[in-house]
């Protein structure tokens, strides 16, 4: 070997190894950083334990149930940020596509045995709902009725929601959901305002509603929970109450 | 020379100036989701609605430059009781808690394999009931529905495990001033807390309708709408820091819904009480929007914050005072399942 040749080899053997080296003090430098970052956001859930150890009084058990829930929380923090090994990686990548595999044979499972087909509702689910869910801000709820109108059919399902008018509690009206209540909403006003209404009963898809008295407080700004209550202009209304209503489902119409 | 010096000087405090009023960036915005049923529903449809929404998140973090880190909050109906096993509403369609468990499995497998080669973004999974309509129930009934909900999450931690690099499930509650008594929802937050250990934290993702906007002392302003009027509520901002903050496992992620900053004073407010009244750093986590829910029923004209105008006034807010400023973690708005 001449030693041009020599000299050739060495250099780039040497820039070689500078290289290498460069790229592994870059992959290093760059673990640390994502490294640090990872640890910033774990310490999110960290905030609590920590300021609540600060101020328990030291060795009670809150301070100690404190001071154990930042161990741990530290221990899977440091855990959950560790630089992976290419071993760990490729277990993930694994795991993943093993999951996603899974999900699809399940899929063709469900849809062989037919649990993938339109039901019909559970009873339980059917009927008058004394406890149903809030449907919006400033609307007077009393109950609800979930059910079919047509009951050949499942698409008919609907959700009824009984009370009164946005901001005009003595005028009852029911609302109706055909898509639930993340849809579009139909208004339908009592013929006479005599109080909020409630669901009383059902039958041959007419709805039973019975009007209640009471003295309401009726909002001239409507219902804002940003408003200072001090602002809002209200007087007192009283609904004579009282009155029975039927409402058919399949007309949207009272009788 | 020292002209010079003084205008460097200058120009350097001024940049310090504004950078340190300049609002914390945005993350991305999750999409968090009222679990509503469509007709005709069965489990498994629910089942293989939520691994798809999993893995579209999973989706959207794989291919956002960088580590994400996000939190959806599942939001399941009120508290129920079916057949002696504990539930939530679903909006119509019972869940039981073992449902619920086997409805966060399927969106956090999705969320794993939808991620892909990325195995270091993070997903916060929320399983989240709301105080509505609870007036009905016995505190004890509360208090050990609360008490369920704990360990159905922590159940559900066991069910996940396998994605546990990546995925971690919590409680929350949508706690409204219109919807129940509060004594009421610090009955089931106490059955929550009763069975807690962390890291299973309760996230309140409610509201502070009709709090004080400003002039919070040590001596807890009211809280009053039009609906806890009519309904004999009376809420005061030390609940609400209560369930929110002071309770063990409680962190907020507040409802920041009006557009006329509002809902952003009041938390202001809150923690700002947490601080006067019990020397507190109340912590919040995230502001919680609700556009897209509002463009699926027709718009709800000034509670129909854009995420970015919720995450603005809220920051604004807390960091116009010393004693409550921070950053935040997240961002999310919630959406309605449909058809």
């Amino acid at each position: 070997m001449t030693k041009k040749v020599k000299i050739i080899t060495l250099t780039l053997g040497s820039l070689a190894i500078l290289g290498m080296g460069g790229a592994y003090a870059e992959n290093l430098y760059q673990q640390q950083a994502e490294y640090k970052e990872c640890l910033a956001r774990e310490e999110i859930f960290l905030i609590k334990p920590r300021q609540s150890v600060s101020q328990e009084t030291p060795g009670s058990p809150e301070a100690l149930k404190w001071a154990k829930a930042l161990q741990e929380g530290e221990a899977r923090a440091k855990e959950q940020c560790r630089p992976k090994t290419s071993a760990e990686i490729k277990k993930m990548l694994a795991s993943k596509k093993a999951v996603r595999e899974a999900h699809l044979l399940e899929v063709e499972e469900w849809k062989k045995q037919g649990l993938l087909e339109p039901q019909r509702a559970n009873p339980r689910d059917l009927g008058i709902d004394e406890h149903a869910d809030n449907y919006r801000k400033g609307v007077y709820q009393t109950n609800a009725w979930r059910g079919y109108s047509d009951e050949q059919r499942l698409d008919s399902l609907m959700f009824v929601i009984a009370g009164s008018a946005s901001g005009n509690i003595p005028q009852g009206q029911v609302i109706i959901l055909d898509k639930g209540y993340g849809g579009p909403a139909s208004e339908y006003p009592t013929p006479t305002a005599t109080g909020p209404v409630r669901i009383t009963a059902e039958k041959d898809g007419v709805l039973t509603l019975e009007s209640l008295a009471g003295t309401y407080d009726v909002y001239e700004s409507g219902p804002a929970g940003e408003i200072p209550f001090s602002e809002q202009k209200h007087e007192k209304v009283t609904a004579i109450g009282g009155v029975t209503y039927y409402f058919d489902l399949k007309t949207r119409t009272f009788r | 020379m020292k002209r010079l010096s003084i205008v460097w000087i200058s120009l350097l405090f001024i940049i310090g100036a504004f950078n340190a009023h300049a609002v914390q960036p945005k993350p991305p915005t999750s999409t968090s989701w009222y679990v509503a049923p469509i007709w005709a529903d069965t489990d498994n449809v629910l089942y293989g609605w939520m691994y798809s929404k999993g893995y579209a998140a999973g989706q959207v973090d794989l291919n956002t430059p960088g580590t994400q880190d996000s939190v959806v909050i599942l939001a399941l109906g009120n508290p129920r009781i079916s057949g002696g096993v504990y539930g939530a509403s679903g909006y119509g369609r019972f869940l039981s808690v073992n449902t619920m468990r086997l409805v966060a499995y399927a969106f956090a497998a999705g969320y794993w394999d939808g991620s892909g080669s990325d195995g270091a973004s993070q997903m916060r999974i929320v399983l989240g009931t709301n105080n509505s309509v609870i007036d009905g129930y016995t505190d004890t009934f509360l208090y050990n529905h609360g008490a369920a909900w704990v360990q159905m999450v922590k159940d559900t931690a066991v069910t996940i495990q396998p994605f546990a690099s990546q995925v971690m499930v919590f409680g929350g509650n949508d706690i409204e001033m219109g919807y129940s008594f509060p004594g009421k929802a610090i009955s089931w937050v106490n059955g929550y807390a009763s069975g807690y250990v962390a890291p299973y934290y309760l996230f309140n993702f409610g509201s502070a309708d009709g709090c004080p906007l400003s002039g919070t002392t040590a001596v807890p302003g009211a809280c009053v709408t039009v609906e806890t009027q009519q309904k004999g509520y009376v809420w005061s901002q030390n609940d609400i820091e209560y369930i929110s903050w002071r309770a063990r496992p409680s962190y907020p992620l507040p409802q920041i819904y009006g557009t006329g900053g509002g809902n952003a004073k009041q938390w202001q407010q809150i923690a700002l009480y947490s601080y006067l009244k019990y020397n507190q750093d109340m912590f919040i986590t995230a502001p919680l929007s609700q556009s897209q829910a509002c463009t699926q029923n027709g718009g709800c004209a000034g509670t129909n914050n854009t995420p970015i105008q919720a995450w603005n006034q809220l920051w604004n807010e807390l960091n116009s005072n010393v004693s409550t400023f921070q950053d935040f973690w997240w961002s999310t708005d919630i959406k309605w399942r449909q058809p």
